[in-house]
This record gives structure tokens, C-alpha cells and sequence, in this order.
């Protein structure tokens, strides 16, 4: 009899004790583990869906395709790809998301800071592994809006054919 | 016998795999480099989760700062007082180097999802895609390492939260 109570014990203690650390340490609203299936899940799925710039631009020509730019208000302000439309992947939720994109079929084109050649302002360098263009990708998908494609090229926003809108192209004239 | 073959095939399999790469990648991004820091952060984080109490009480200490990792115009509506905004989209080496300073200075970080309300200006994200996650990740990244993060959810109108409000964001 003792013997199965301290048996019950080592085999239940553990599960019952992981189980308390578990609600403990987890915020019910936050999801690491998801976070990082997600990441792995869309690995593949963007390796397909990098684009040159050749394609990049043809494809937004397309009817329906929209230029995402998920970087801060004050960057797109000073400066971005013509036509596209900006959402900051900060202010990324459903309904956001749903509001500028609408149908989650639709095809979404994307590009950010790691594009450029420039690394000034409104397109300064992020680290390699840190580009936003990687969180936009599995924000994305992680939302339900798989028809994403990736400009896979880093071009210079002065270059006439990227059709760049803003200060960053007058600053660059100004100082020539 | 079997074994030099099957080992040549893995390494040939390797070699197109890598050939692929290298035609299929932005020199500027890394994808499978973000993957790793995700794994090293993981448990890491785990360790660093903090209750309201422990997390007001930290942010008290000298040199401690809470940083706000919102758009501007989110950071603007409403924040934790004391907090300091400095958007996860423009994070780089520099800018964070200016808001921060030192990288061993102790960092407190929460975002839309430590509150219960569900509305502007901390609409709830999606639990994979909460900013705590990608905040924490970068923080690490760019050498960070003292970074904590609130592990509770609070409502703004609770007035131990010293909730800061401000100006209504656009479109809101």
C-alpha cells in the first residue's frame, strides 16, 4: 500500500508541479511557442516567394495587389515605394489588417529597410537576422494573408525605376 | 559500403541546398539567423517574466527603464508612466544605442497584450504575434541581454498601472 502511494506520488508530483509552473510563467495572451512554429511554418513558404525587383514591379501592377509598407508612420511619411500603403507592424490585429487589406487572398507585395543600399534615414539598416521584412512575412501569415511575396533585392531608392516618394530622394539631390 | 554513398548524397543534397540559398537570399537578411536567436531567446525568456508587482517595483531602481516598443501614435494615446517609446520598426544599433545607452542597463518591456481592455490604444494582437515576443527577440539580438518582460494582465483603468493618456491616435 505504501508503496503505491509514493509511486502515485513520483508519477503525479511532477505533472501536478510542471503544470503550476506553466500557469505561473505564461500570460495567457502571449504565445512564444506559437510564435515559434509559426516562424518555422513560413520558412519554406517565403523561400518561394522571394521576388526581384523585376518582379516585384510587375506584379504590382496587377489588379488587386497591394505594396504593404509595415515600417513606422514617420518613415513612410518621409519616404517609400510609390503606391504603396502603410500599416506599421506595430499596429498590426485583425481588424487592422482587415481594414487596409480586405479579401485575405489578396496578393500582398512586401519590402522594408533591409532593401536598400542607402542605410540612411528613412531606410536605416536593421541587423541581418532582425530585418522587418521577416516579422512582416509571419505576421502576415500568422493573421490568415498567405499571398505574400518579398522583394528579394536591395536596390537604391534613388535608382529613377524604384519610384521612391519623399524627402529621402530631395535630401540626396540637394546635397549633389 | 552503403555508408561512403549515402554520406555523398547527403553531401550533394547539401551543396544544392546551399547553391539555392545563395541565389535565393537578400544578403541583407537572414532569415535562418533569426531562427536560432528565436530558439536561444526562448528559454531565456522564460526565466524573465515578471508579476505587476515585481515588474513597478524593478522599474523603481536606479538606471531601470520601461521601454515601450508601440507605434508612436499608440505610445502618444496612452502608456505606463515612466515608460519611454522607441517603435520596434525603428529599431537599429543606433537608434537603440541613444535610447538605451548601455547594453547592460536593466529593460522592463510590455506591450498591447499585458491589457484586458481589447481597445485602442492596445488592441489585443494575436497571441503568437504579441510585440512582447518580437521586442524580446530584438532586444536580444542587438545585445540587450537584461531585458524583463510583464508577465500579467492588467486593466488601464486600474490606478496602480499609472496609466498615461494622451491625444487619440489618427483613425482611431
Amino acid at each position: 500500500m505504501r508503496f503505491l502511494v509514493i509511486a502515485l506520488c513520483l508519477v503525479c508530483g511532477p505533472a501536478v508541479l510542471s503544470a503550476q509552473s506553466a500557469q505561473l510563467s505564461q500570460n495567457p495572451q502571449i504565445d512564444f511557442d506559437g510564435f515559434q512554429k509559426l516562424s518555422a511554418e513560413v520558412a519554406p513558404l517565403r523561400r518561394e516567394r522571394l521576388v526581384s525587383w523585376k518582379q516585384f514591379s510587375r506584379l504590382a501592377k496587377g489588379k488587386n495587389a497591394l505594396i504593404l509598407d509595415a515600417r513606422s508612420a514617420s518613415a513612410f511619411e518621409r519616404g517609400h515605394i510609390d503606391g504603396a500603403v502603410n500599416l506599421p507592424v506595430t499596429d498590426f490585429t485583425a481588424p487592422s489588417l482587415a481594414q487596409v487589406i480586405g479579401d485575405p487572398n489578396r496578393l500582398i507585395l512586401i519590402y522594408c529597410n533591409n532593401n536598400f543600399r542607402n542605410d540612411v534615414p528613412p531606410v536605416a539598416l536593421k541587423s541581418r537576422p532582425l530585418a522587418l521584412n521577416i516579422n512582416t512575412f509571419i505576421n502576415l501569415v500568422g493573421y490568415g494573408y498567405r499571398n505574400v511575396y518579398e522583394l528579394n533585392e536591395v536596390v537604391d531608392f534613388n535608382d529613377p525605376k524604384i519610384g521612391w516618394v519623399g524627402t529621402g530622394v530631395r535630401q540626396q539631390a540637394s546635397r549633389e | 559500403m552503403l555508408r561512403p554513398i549515402f554520406a555523398a548524397l547527403l553531401l550533394s543534397a547539401a551543396t544544392a541546398v546551399l547553391a539555392q540559398e545563395a541565389i535565393n537570399t537578400n544578403p541583407q537578411i537572414d532569415y535562418a539567423g533569426f531562427q536560432q536567436l528565436t530558439d536561444k531567446v526562448a528559454s531565456y525568456r522564460e526565466s524573465r517574466l515578471l508579476s505587476w508587482s515585481k515588474f513597478a517595483s524593478a522599474a523603481k531602481q536606479p538606471d531601470t527603464m520601461i521601454l515601450d516598443a508601440r507605434s508612436a501614435d499608440a505610445y502618444k494615446a496612452g502608456h505606463i508612466r515612466g515608460a519611454v517609446n522607441l517603435p520596434l520598426t525603428d529599431f537599429t544599433a543606433q537608434s537603440l544605442a541613444r535610447v538605451i545607452g548601455s547594453r547592460n542597463r536593466p529593460i522592463l518591456i510590455y506591450c498591447n497584450n499585458n491589457f484586458s481592455n481589447n481597445e485602442s490604444p492596445v488592441p489585443t494582437k494575436g497571441f503568437q504575434l504579441a510585440l512582447n515576443i518580437q521586442t524580446f527577440i530584438n532586444l536580444v539580438g542587438y545585445g540587450y541581454s537584461d531585458v524583463r518582460e510583464l508577465n500579467e494582465v492588467v486593466d488601464f483603468n486600474d490606478r496602480k498601472i499609472g496609466w498615461v493618456k494622451g491625444r487619440v491616435p489618427k483613425g482611431a
